[in-house]
This record gives structure tokens, C-alpha cells and sequence, in this order.
């Protein structure tokens, strides 16, 4: 199942960990990694997504 | 000339003014010592933690962008982590400009 993000290219350019409010929509609930084949995104950006998320969690921000 | 690098602080919440000045021309002084210039400095204030760290439930956030020669992120690590005052920190590579402003600065708690 695929899942609509509602994400603007520029939106995922900007992928950090200072901007939680773009890593949210890539977590769920309970504040885990939505997978990357719910998300279909591709495998750098994922990875990238991943790494920033966790960067967000080590400071306590996400 | 060297890479730029940024770094996230969370400093304890319950500093008194005197003490947050001196945190700062502390770090500021080891960064002169260095040779290196802070190109950006953004001060977020107390926001609260997701999750306790070291029994504060509450943290003040201040980061920093510089550029640095590839030795100088360790030295750092180095300084930042037998400061008491300091919570949490993490060092990074950055890619954006040096005086880009983040996200966060414009965020409430």
C-alpha cells in the first residue's frame, strides 16, 4: 500500500534534522520509521531520511 | 578552505545568566584558540525533551556553524564532553550555507 506523503520536491531537499516537521510525515504514531516501500521513495533518500530521524532522536527533538 | 561543519548543544535549563555568559565566552575562547571563526550562531531557548536527560526534562538548545579544518570536530568533541554544563551535543557536517538560518528559529517550544 502506498502511502500519500503530500511532499513538494523542495520540501525534500531540505531533509535535516533540525526540520522535524518534514521527518514527522515519515513517522508514524508511535514514532517509528515508516518503511521504505509504504513511503516509495528512493534508496538515498530514504537513507538519508533514516539518518536525520535518528540524528532528531540522539538530541530528543523528534 | 576546510569543510563546514555545524553543532547542536543542549545546555542545562537552570543556568543563571552569569553562567550562561561565561558557558558561552568559554566556547567561544576555545574556538579563538583554535583559529576558528563561528560564522553563524543561533540561540533556540528552553524547549521541552521528548525523553529525560540526565533528570531534566527541559534543555537549552544552542547551536553553532563554523568552518574548520577536518581536525578540529574532534577537538571539539573532546572539549564538549567533560563540560558539565553541557547535556547533549552533536557535531556534524553540514551542507548548507555558513549564515543560513535553521528551522528551528522560528519554531515556539
Amino acid at each position: 500500500m502506498k502511502k500519500n506523503l503530500n511532499i513538494s520536491n523542495d520540501e525534500l531537499l531540505k531533509i535535516d534534522y533540525k526540520n522535524t516537521q518534514i521527518l514527522k510525515k515519515f513517522t508514524n504514531d508511535n514514532g517509528k520509521i515508516i518503511p521504505q516501500r509504504v513511503t516509495n521513495v528512493s534508496r538515498t533518500l530514504h537513507t538519508k531520511i533514516t539518518n536525520s530521524i535518528k540524528q532528531a532522536r540522539f538530541l530528543s527533538l523528534v | 578552505m576546510g569543510n563546514i561543519y555545524e553543532t547542536t548543544m543542549i545546555v542545562k535549563p537552570d543556568l543563571s545568566n552569569d553562567q550562561v555568559k561565561n558557558l558561552s565566552t568559554i566556547i567561544e575562547g576555545f574556538f579563538n584558540d583554535n583559529n576558528v571563526v563561528i560564522g553563524y550562531k543561533e540561540d533556540w531557548g528552553i524547549k521541552n525533551l521528548k525523553f529525560s536527560i540526565n533528570k531534566y526534562l527541559k534543555g537549552s538548545f544552542k547551536f553553532i556553524r563554523f568552518n574548520a579544518d577536518p581536525s578540529f570536530p574532534k577537538k571539539l568533541d573532546n572539549f564538549l564532553k567533560f563540560n558539565t554544563d553541557c547535556l547533549r551535543f552533536l557535531i556534524v557536517k553540514s551542507d548548507n550555507i555558513l549564515d543560513e538560518p535553521t528551522p528551528q528559529i522560528n519554531k515556539e517550544n
